[in-house]
């Protein structure tokens, strides 16, 4: 694991992109800075933080795209994979050099609060909570990005899908506000939720009566849930969809909560896209 | 050393590999020869654990690739058809690379590549990048990743594949060197570099071994009947009598295309007695001229052709395949 780690982390600055990465970072978390703290006198770090959340959207597909599209098109991957190191090891040395880029811009943003201290009064605990948090949402992030880069064929397709993926994720909240929490929003949504899986099923297996079935049995059970209980499906699509929101998971920490649920939210976000994808690997070679 | 059994591989409803069974012994050089799309790079990609296997099993040193892969794997160096090299790295730190993923540490690494890199010959290099590098010195950079740590097997597929012949031959060497000390699997589709390097030759045809023998074993193998192939002026005489010398097996005459009036004769007989000369004086007692006579031998050329090429029945000794035989060893 320490090798890939290691040898992920020269590749990043080999070339520029870890530089620019930094670079990126810091110039936007120095113009926030200037602008909340400085120029609207807030002394919370977390303002800044919050305010900078949209751009990481942007910026961590670049810093996953390559991970695993980049070994496969140079066919690279073959020599990982011959090799007595487990896939679960390739991928976790992935993630943590990818999580190091992430971490240098934040390491470097510690000083901020420190330095905003010697005007006045800074709540050290809630920034430095702030920093952690925003560290462990760029992990979720980052494992969502590695990830859809396993499924990518070339680097351009998979930041593309994972900016959309991640853009997706940041404007969850606003998408489902559209939504009424109706019980037949819920009903018609996870009914084409089943449709969709139905569908799936039918590309992975080619089998017609097991993907007809799924698709019937999930939306049969939507309609009697709808007939029956109504109540239940209250609102639920909404939670559902919002549970995939992923950066508003980092409110809490803007408003000066380090709340515990949300740190459990992000590693098993991160555990899970590890974990799907060293599974995506190893399908590759059973497919 | 290895051991391949009932190996199948599925693409879809295409068998890539179909029901295969290799022992592999340890300390030789073995070939795997077989056209293109014959299953050699998807047996090799199973045998390293890139690819896993539909069914059967493939044990590396008494260790399943499956169930004990780390193991197995530790046993291996592997370079795949495209060699696995990092752009935008040196020679030195794509093996100091592979020498951390091998699990080779601390004062061993240096001199580790000094030796890989002084059997491949890429001292000169090892500092340049490698997408600056030409062909030939990437693929050797792929062979010294192969080679490095000293595995027990070494696979390489289609190792000289866009070589100029010079470093060919040099390649060639190299895994002669290579088969001193360790078992060696290569995979080709080049007969002449196979036969000339290799101890055992596996034929592989649409996932299948065909044949799997010495490069010696494997002509006399096919080589059932020796075959006369004679051109006679038989100046009005009849030659059936010639069916009647003892040991031929079969005869067959027809007019000759080149020489007017003359008959091409194709005479088969076992191997074990020469009846060249008998054939001779039978022809000059019955009054002929003998105006060319040649004996037809099966050149290992001719043994791939016929187990490989799908046309064929699979009737190797039979008379019909020998003058294709002939043909092809005139045109080589």
């Amino acid at each position: 694991m320490l090798v890939i780690y290691k040898k992920e982390l020269k590749s990043y600055f080999n070339g520029m992109m870890g530089y620019v990465f930094i670079a990126f970072a810091l110039a936007v978390i120095g113009v926030y800075t200037v602008a909340v703290s400085f120029l609207q006198s807030y002394p919370n770090f977390e303002y800044v933080l919050d305010s900078v959340r949209f751009l990481f959207v942007l910026i961590i597909p670049v810093l996953t795209m390559r991970t695993m599209a980049e070994e496969k098109r140079q066919r690279t991957d073959q020599l990982l994979y011959s090799s007595p190191v487990s896939t679960i090891s390739i991928i976790t040395g992935k993630f943590l050099a990818a999580l190091t880029v992430f971490a240098v811009p934040l390491l470097i943003s510690c000083a901020y609060p420190v330095l905003l201290g010697r005007f006045g009064i800074v709540n050290y605990k809630t920034a430095y909570a702030g920093i952690l948090g925003f560290l462990l949402m760029g992990g979720a992030a980052i494992a969502i990005g590695i990830f859809l880069s396993a499924l990518a064929e070339s680097q351009m397709v998979s930041a593309v899908v994972s900016f959309a993926c991640l853009l997706g994720c940041y404007l969850m909240p606003s998408l489902t506000n559209m939504l009424s929490s109706s019980a037949l929003t819920s009903a018609l949504g996870f009914a084409a939720l089943f449709l969709l899986v139905a569908w799936m099923t039918y590309n992975t297996t080619r089998n017609v009566p097991l993907a007809a079935g799924v698709g019937v049995v999930g939306i049969g059970a939507m309609a009697a849930l709808y007939m029956l209980k109504p109540a239940w499906l209250e609102g639920t699509f909404n939670t559902a969809l919002n549970s995939l929101a992923v950066f508003s998971r980092y409110d809490t920490f803007v408003y000066g909560m380090f709340d515990l649920r949300s740190v459990v939210y992000f590693v098993t976000i991160i555990a899970l896209f590890i974990f799907f994808t060293v599974q995506t690997v190893e399908k590759r070679r059973w497919a | 050393m290895v051991e391949i059994k009932n190996l199948t591989k599925l693409y879809g409803s295409h068998r890539a590999v179909d029901d295969l069974t290799i022992t592999v012994e340890e300390g030789q050089i073995y070939g795997f020869l077989g056209p293109n799309g014959a299953g050699k790079s998807t047996t090799m990609n199973i045998m390293t654990g890139c690819l896993a296997a539909t069914s059967g099993s493939v044990r590396i040193n008494g260790y399943d690739i499956l169930t004990q892969p780390k193991e197995a794997k530790k046993c291996i160096g592997y370079l795949p058809e495209q060699p696995p090299l990092y752009m935008d790295m040196t020679p030195r730190e794509y093996l100091t690379f592979a020498c951390g993923l091998k699990g080779i540490r601390g004062a061993k690494v240096r001199e580790e590549i000094e030796k890989v890199a002084k059997m491949t010959q890429i001292e000169d290099h090892l500092d340049r990048l490698i997408k600056h590098l030409s062909k030939g010195y990437k693929q050797r950079v792929g062979i010294a990743q192969a080679v490095l740590g000293d595995p027990k097997l070494i696979i390489l597929d289609e190792p000289t594949v866009g070589l100029d012949p010079k470093q060919i031959t040099e390649i060639r060497e190299l895994i002669r060197e290579l088969g001193r000390g360790h078992t060696v699997i290569l995979s080709s589709h080049i007969l002449s570099e196979i036969s000339s390097v290799c101890d055992k030759i596996m034929i592989l045809r649409k996932g299948r071994l065909v044949a799997c023998d010495t490069p010696e074993g494997l002509s006399r193998a096919m080589l059932g009947e020796t075959t006369l192939s004679l051109t006679v002026d038989p100046c009005g005489k009849k030659l059936s009598s010639l069916s009647q010398i003892t040991g031929v097996t079969g005869f067959d005459q027809k007019p000759s295309a080149s020489d007017s009036g003359c008959v091409d004769l194709t005479i088969t007989y076992s191997p074990e007695k020469d009846l060249r000369r008998d054939v001779s004086q039978a022809v000059s007692g019955l009054g002929g001229v003998i105006l060319a006579m040649r004996e037809v031998r099966l050149s290992l050329e001719d043994v791939f052709l016929e187990l490989t090429d799908p046309g064929e029945t699979g009737d190797a000794n039979g008379a019909e395949a020998a003058p294709s035989g002939a043909e092809t060893s005139e045109n080589a």
